[in-house]
């Protein structure tokens, strides 16, 4: 308890001591120094406001004072300054309308591109149409063309075509196939009528050839021989014999005396048809050449497909024992292909066209003299063509295919 | 108890009215009117002066300051001190408000430490915290606390947050309850009439016989003169917070409910005033 009493009297003493001190030192000034605080705030507000009146004040004490000594000086000067202000407004009302009118006329320009350019789009919309018209019948021609231009359109062996000819005169048309035989058709205003076939080979016929006057057919065969009919009553009337391979080729010279033919042993023979028998012989050859004889006038123009994409012209001349081959031209198109390394191509009788068939049964025809590609005849043969053959009336032109069919293209 | 909570709080909220009035030799635009202003007792002066720093420079050319020192009656006021300790110790009984000198030029470079910002205050606030802590825990309890809690000492002196202080403060002022107190008590005393700044020794709040120590004991141990013999006229004064306990008192105590911020019990020996 006492113990107690004496804890609260020092307690008790620093508390009322601290009690005391705040009386004396916080509570008596706090309420003075914040109201100090506070005018002295005013005061300096006020001396702030009053400085910017002073200077305000001299400033326009200043002003008055100097109008006033120079009155007169003055009031030439307002004068002066009265007129440019007029002048000023009139200009500013000037320029007002301009802009006025110029906003106006580029409003109406507006307007007008806005039109052109909805003409624009309707003239390229109807240019789109007529191309595609255009496109379409682009089409039907062709279409049209290629089906007035069939004039044959027929099975004409058993198997494989590999070669037709027309004769001299254009009256008929001669096809030979893997079937053995040649078969005779007469091209008779504008159609073809099946007139006869030649047999005796022992194998596929791979070349015919007409001599110059048709009376003669000569048929080169896959036996090794060649063989030659009458025309008057279709006998067969000669066997040549003595190569040592296919036969792929066979011609008459110019004087239908002798004829010269190209094997795959790689030789030319030369025959005379009085004594029938082999004169000379000639190799080795490339056997490029032997895939096609085509003789032009004096000159021996061979062409010989490659097997490629395109057709080259040769120009080769034989002598006895020695030749040249020069490459002349070559004929390519997209999509023209070989068929084999045999097919053929033919001159047009005027040496202006080539014209060849394609693997994907399409006629090709080019521009000698150009260069280009002048038609494209397809959707007849189904399969590849083998050979091609321009009638000498330059009228007709008549092509085989691997699939038996020919066909023949008129208005060529 | 609500007694001890009162006590904290009388002893955080004192205030000393202070008017600032600018030395006469710096130059100024225009006359410069006194700043009044009720000084924390237990903040620093950088802390709490930047209005009066604000006030005089309106009247100052730009040119003309350089850092801003306090001088009471010739004696430049050490920032570093809590300003109740300057208080106490130079102005104690003297006419309220306390009149403090403002100057911008002529630092006193041999009296006092240069302060240009306030975290070189809080850097000083901290290590007196750490330094109590040693005497009164080994820093145990101070090296626990993480740097948040030490910004939030600072902030609550800073702001005159009295809770967000004490929120940390209190975790300082426990002690296992087998020892009866802290390991040393920390505390200094000062003199007025003395080369010594401050006394500062180790002093144990429990004697070894289990009794509390009380005021008069460390005073009996430190600073003996201080004391009054019996028969004789008082001379000194030992003021705390501007208050002078009985000299029985609880060093314990006084140490948990009398220290300033920074943990230390502030102890000023003033002459009695000869009126």
């Amino acid at each position: 308890m006492a113990e107690r009493q004496a804890d609260c009297g020092w307690k008790r003493h620093i508390s009322d001591q601290l009690k005391l001190r705040d009386r004396v030192q916080r509570h008596t000034f706090e309420e003075i120094v914040q109201q100090y605080n506070r005018l002295l705030e005013k005061s300096d507000l006020q001396a702030v406001l009053t400085e910017r009146y002073q200077t305000e004040k001299y400033d326009v004490q200043r002003g008055h004072e100097a109008s006033s000594l120079d009155a007169s000086r003055s009031d030439s000067l307002h004068q002066e300054m009265s007129q440019m202000r007029i002048r000023h407004q009139e200009e500013l009302t000037e320029l007002h309308k301009k802009r006025g009118e110029l906003a106006q006329t580029v409003i109406e320009l507006n307007n007008q591109i806005q039109q052109k350019d909805r003409e624009i789009q309707s003239n390229e919309a109807r240019m789109l149409e007529y191309q595609q018209q255009i496109a379409g019948l682009d089409g039907d021609c062709r279409d049209l063309r290629s089906s007035l231009q069939v004039r044959l359109h027929e099975e004409a062996h058993d198997g494989e075509v590999n070669t037709v000819r027309f004769s001299p005169g254009s009256r008929l048309l001669a096809t030979g196939g893997m079937d053995r035989r040649v078969k005779l058709w007469e091209v008779v205003a504008g159609r073809c009528e099946a007139k006869g076939a030649l047999t005796g080979s022992n194998a596929g016929i791979t070349s015919i050839d007409f001599d110059s006057a048709g009376s003669y057919l000569l048929a080169a065969s896959n036996d090794f021989a060649s063989r030659i009919w009458t025309m008057d009553d279709y006998r067969l009337r000669h066997t040549l014999t003595g190569h040592s391979g296919k036969v792929l080729s066979a011609r008459f010279l110019l004087d239908n005396a002798r004829i010269v033919s190209g094997s795959y042993d790689r030789t030319l023979k030369l025959w005379d048809l009085r004594s029938k028998v082999c004169t000379s012989s000639v190799t080795p050859v490339p056997s490029c050449l032997l895939t096609c004889l085509h003789l032009e006038n004096a000159r021996n123009l061979k062409m010989a497909p490659l097997m490629t994409s395109s057709v080259t012209l040769h120009h080769s001349c034989y002598h006895s024992h020695h030749h040249d081959v020069d490459s002349v031209c070559v004929f390519s198109a997209q999509g023209f292909k070989c068929g084999a390394d045999w097919t053929r191509v033919t001159f047009s009788p005027d040496g202006s066209y080539v014209a060849g068939g394609s693997a994907d049964g399409a006629l090709y025809v080019w521009n000698v003299l150009t260069g280009k590609l002048d038609r494209t005849l397809d959707r007849n043969h189904s399969s590849a063509i083998n050979c091609v053959s321009w009638s000498p009336s330059g009228t007709y032109v008549a092509s085989v295919e691997k699939g038996s069919r020919a066909i023949l293209w008129s208005d060529m | 108890m609500a007694d001890d909570k009162d006590v904290l709080r009388d002893v955080w909220f004192g205030r000393i009215p202070t008017c600032f009035t600018l030395n006469p030799d710096e130059v100024t635009e225009r006359e410069a009117e006194a700043y009044y202003l009720l000084l924390p007792r237990v903040s620093y002066l950088p802390v709490v002066t930047d209005k009066v720093k604000k006030h005089f420079l309106k009247v100052m050319r730009p040119e003309d300051v350089e850092e801003m020192w306090f001088e009471y009656e010739g004696t430049p006021l050490k920032w570093h001190y809590p300003i109740g300790v300057l208080f106490d110790l130079h102005a104690s009984n003297t006419v309220l408000p306390w009149n403090i000198t403002v100057h911008f030029k002529n630092f006193p470079d041999q009296d006092l430490l240069h302060c240009p910002s306030n975290s070189i205050v809080e850097a000083h606030f901290m290590s007196s915290i750490k330094e109590a802590d040693s005497l009164k825990h080994k820093s145990q309890v101070v090296n626990d606390m993480q740097k948040k809690d030490h910004k939030q000492l600072w902030m609550g002196l800073q702001n005159d947050k009295f809770d967000q202080f004490w929120a940390m403060n209190r975790k300082l002022m426990e002690y296992p309850t087998e020892d009866g107190g802290f390991r040393y008590i920390p505390f200094r005393i000062y003199q007025t009439l003395s080369d010594r700044p401050f006394i500062q020794k180790l002093f144990r709040p429990v004697s070894p016989d289990c009794n509390a120590h009380t005021l008069g004991d460390l005073l009996k141990e430190m600073y003996p003169d201080a004391l009054t013999n019996d028969g004789e006229q008082k001379r000194y004064q030992v003021l705390i917070h501007g208050i002078e306990p009985l000299l029985e008192t609880p060093l314990q105590w006084l140490s948990e409910h009398l220290s300033h911020p920074d943990n230390f019990l502030h102890i000023c020996v003033v002459p009695v005033p000869t009126d």
